[in-house]
């Protein structure tokens, strides 16, 4: 090595630093550019897009091609926060500016968050001529782009969308439940309830706990037949549980009472729980050796339980926290009572 | 029989090239940062759109360690309780604290003794009382035995009643919208076990009721120095392993797991000094070996602000014990490094923390000695020490400029033009003087961890001199985001 390669490698590192440098300042720059972009798109189209009169003949500003992405935001940021009538005048704006057209070339050819842009426009504007390409994109591998493209079926035809998204609900692990609950609850129950419990029902029991867990979103009427049916057909723990959080039979509440006594704590603490909200006093004598359960969760549940259950009397908990023989259910009865005074 | 002369050309060129290969593998890790910033900028439209899934996530318990905190704790449990998250509760583990921490507290929230049954996952030292808030009911603090942070995570741990638990420090400053950030990849993908966020120097910038309200550079030139490293630490050091999932470190100032696998793998372990990223490697190395789906990201956001030293002597103790804490971890999960199912972490990240984070001090000190010292006295040719020099140095300066891109590129956090030239500057003389100091430092924990020196604390005093308070707290809307 002689000093004139350590002196080009020095030049080199050099420039390279000062391109960082330069780059930096350049990104700076561009930043501060796409803000004001931002800013014009806000000032010029918020006064149309969210006006209350008829603007169907009013001059639109012209939508340059570097503008589309930012407006597309704005458009998807007001469908988001608005609910009635104003949807139906976003949508006769969106239509007037041409935001099909470049949603459908966004979803052929756009970048990552062009193409969840354009699948979330095509679903605000109920645009069925994309339907194909969407249900498409639910097996995209990415499972954002997935649920996005779920998403815009159910706002296109919610009922029709339902036998696509459902399986994949259920065997998509990359699908975020919460998302997915969200997107259930947004359609509505009386629309959810029979295909979702349906298909619930279709599933091999023991993995049928995957749909199972949004049975919160179907009318108790439903979900109660199919929850007593895939109870007495499965022993897995995790659908058992499931189901049990999910069980709003009154009439069968013997059921539940028999899997108070179940190996598996997640069933047994899931099964004092539905005592909690169904049952009765009659249901005491039954909760009682719960307090003196081996997993903190279901004495813990069994003591909130008893103070939740009607007619069950304050001071009879309070001398059972004093006088129980096992310090274990003592203990736990004396921390409910202090919340429940909290 | 190699010649002496032989032997030290062949030492000048090894030395040389782990160099070399150290600054290309973090400029392929830089790299990869850009290409993960850029993807997680293009999801993140979804989350701007779909702001009514906000409601939809995971309560977290926020569990903080809080040994001999006066000065700071109440104003950091006063900030966390105005979070912008749907559901969390607070719990304070006052580890034995020798200062007023818990009458502080007691004083600032009204705090009540609370009959709280305790469910024990976890060993820790005994438990002497347990405190709720009646104004703040999803405020906890729990009084203990001294036992060291690892133990009082882990009594937090015993204590929480969320499916997630968020680590965070007693001088941690968050944004209100920290946890909705960090918990995303929860939501994201349902195998998730940890997550992690970029940690700043809070140093400088304004803290007013536990809130950043205007961010700035530290005047001090030590914390200026530490705002680079951090930069170039976790925007590259630990983001360019997400695609891979080989993030081995998730920084005890602010992280979230997920509990009942923490508890799973034994918790946190009393006995060692960087408990942290400990429990991160045993969870790669316990569910890989297992062949269990899971996931350990780390959120591109600027979520947490923390005090960093502000003198040398703090500064060192603390290099000291970071080193020994990567060492001793390491080594306890030294069997995922090429185990058969370790994936990226066992087969890439865990060599190369080894090579280029654990041996770098030693490379980096002796190399320094050697070069200078041979140059001095004419044992090294000039031609090998300027290169030995410019590798480490130009290097260095480059990685730190192209962490500060990535920050512009990405979050913005410094938003005037002076603060970015100061940091620009502040990338080169950071190469000039300091880094060696942290090698040196990092040398010495590595040689007391071999040697098996007695693990001793070195204490930071935590001021609050860079927090005030108002009488009227400001609005979460009003809070500056970098």
């Amino acid at each position: 090595m002689t000093l004139q390669h350590i002196l080009l490698i020095g030049v080199l590192l050099t420039a390279l630093y000062l391109a960082v440098v330069l780059q930096l300042f350049i990104v700076r720059f561009t930043n501060s550019v796409k803000a004001r972009r931002r800013e014009r798109i806000e000032r010029e189209w918020l006064p149309l897009l969210a006006a209350d009169a008829d603007v169907s003949d009013a001059p639109l500003p012209e939508l340059r091609h570097r503008d589309i992405v930012p407006f597309l935001t704005l458009w998807n940021q007001l469908q988001e926060s608005f609910v009635g009538d104003i949807k139906t005048h976003l949508n006769a704006v969106g239509r007037r500016v041409g935001i099909k057209g470049i949603s459908h070339r966004l979803l052929e050819g756009g970048r990552l968050s062009e193409r969840l842009i354009a699948v979330s426009t095509l679903g605000h504007l109920g645009d069925r001529d994309s339907w194909d390409a969407l249900v498409r994109m639910t097996s995209h591998e990415d499972g954002l782009l997935s649920l996005a493209a779920a998403r815009a079926l159910t706002r296109i035809d919610d009922a029709a969308a339902l036998p696509v998204i459902l399986p994949l609900a259920a065997s998509r692990d990359d699908w975020s439940r919460n998302y997915v609950l969200g997107m259930l609850s947004d359609v509505g129950a009386d629309i959810v309830s029979g295909p979702l419990t349906e298909a619930a029902l279709m599933l091999p029991p023991d993995t049928a706990h995957r749909l199972v867990q949004y049975f919160t979103v179907a009318h108790v009427g439903d979900a109660v037949p199919v929850v007593r049916t895939i109870i007495g057909r499965t022993r897995n723990v995790e659908c058992l549980a499931a189901c049990l959080r999910a069980f709003a039979d009154v009439d069968h509440l013997d059921t539940v009472r028999d899997y108070l006594q179940h190996p598996a704590w997640q069933v047994r603490v899931q099964a004092v729980n539905v005592l909690g909200r169904l049952g009765s006093t009659d249901d005491v004598k039954a909760i009682l050796p719960l307090l003196s359960d081996p997993e903190w969760w279901v004495r813990y549940r069994a003591a909130k339980t008893l103070c939740a259950l009607p007619d069950v009397e304050l001071s009879m908990l309070r001398s059972l926290s004093t006088q129980h023989d096992d310090a274990f259910a003592r203990d736990m009865l004396v921390h409910v009572l202090a919340e429940a005074r909290a | 029989m190699i010649e002496a002369g032989s032997f030290w050309r062949m030492f000048e060129w090894v030395g040389l090239t782990y160099l070399l290969v150290l600054n290309f593998a973090y400029f392929v890790l830089d790299l990869v940062s850009f290409a993960v910033l850029r993807r997680h900028r293009q999801r993140q439209t979804l989350s701007v759109l779909h702001n009514r899934y906000s409601n939809l996530e995971l309560p977290v318990s926020l569990i903080i360690p809080a040994f001999n905190e006066e000065a700071t704790v109440a104003a950091t449990v006063r900030s966390l309780l105005q979070l912008n998250y749907a559901r969390f509760e607070i719990v304070v583990v006052n580890d034995g604290s020798n200062d007023r921490t818990l009458d502080v507290l007691k004083t600032a929230f009204g705090l009540e003794p609370f009959p709280e049954v305790i469910r024990r996952q976890l060993q820790t030292k005994a438990i002497r009382g347990v405190y709720r808030s009646p104004s703040h009911p999803e405020l906890k603090v729990i009084d203990k035995e001294n036992g060291g942070k690892a133990d009082a995570l882990n009594a937090g741990i015993n204590t929480a009643q969320y499916p997630l638990f968020c680590a965070l420090d007693a001088d941690g400053v968050l944004r209100p919208d920290s946890l909705q950030h960090v918990t995303k990849a929860f939501l994201d993908n349902p195998h998730t076990v940890a997550t992690g966020g970029i940690i700043r120097v809070a140093n400088g910038c304004d803290v007013v009721n536990g809130w950043i309200v205007r961010t700035a550079l530290p005047k001090r030139p030590l914390p200026l120095l530490q705002v680079v490293e951090y930069c170039r630490a976790f925007l590259f050091g630990r983001l360019g392993w997400n695609p891979v999932n080989g993030v081995l470190v998730i920084s005890g100032a602010f992280g979230v797991f997920h509990k009942e696998t923490v508890i799973e793998v034994g918790g946190y372990r009393h006995s060692t000094i960087g408990e942290d990223m400990e429990l991160v490697l045993r969870l790669h190395r316990v569910l890989s070996r297992e062949g269990r789906p899971y996931s350990i990201t780390f959120a591109p956001e600027p979520i947490c602000w923390t005090e960093a030293p502000e003198r040398l002597s703090v500064l060192r103790s603390q290099r000291i014990r970071w080193q020994r804490g990567l060492c001793e971890s390491l080594w306890l999960n030294r069997e995922l490094l090429f185990s058969r199912r370790g994936g990226w972490a066992g087969w890439v990240s865990f060599p190369f923390t080894f090579l280029f984070e654990c041996l770098s001090p030693v490379v980096e000190c002796l190399g320094l000695v050697y070069f200078i010292g041979g140059y001095l006295l004419g044992h090294v040719d000039v031609e090998i020490a300027l290169a030995f020099l410019l590798v480490s140095v130009g290097f260095g300066t480059l990685l730190s400029a192209s962490s500060l891109l990535l920050d512009e590129t990405s979050y913005h956090t410094y938003p005037r033009p002076r603060q970015i030239v100061v940091l620009l500057i502040a990338a080169i003389v950071e190469n000039l003087g300091y880094r060696q100091l942290t090698a040196y430092w990092r040398l010495i924990g590595l040689v007391q961890w071999t040697v098996g020196a007695r693990q001793t604390w070195g204490e930071m005093k935590r001021t609050g001199s860079w927090t005030s308070e108002l009488s009227t707290p400001p609005s979460p809307t009003t809070v500056a985001r970098p």
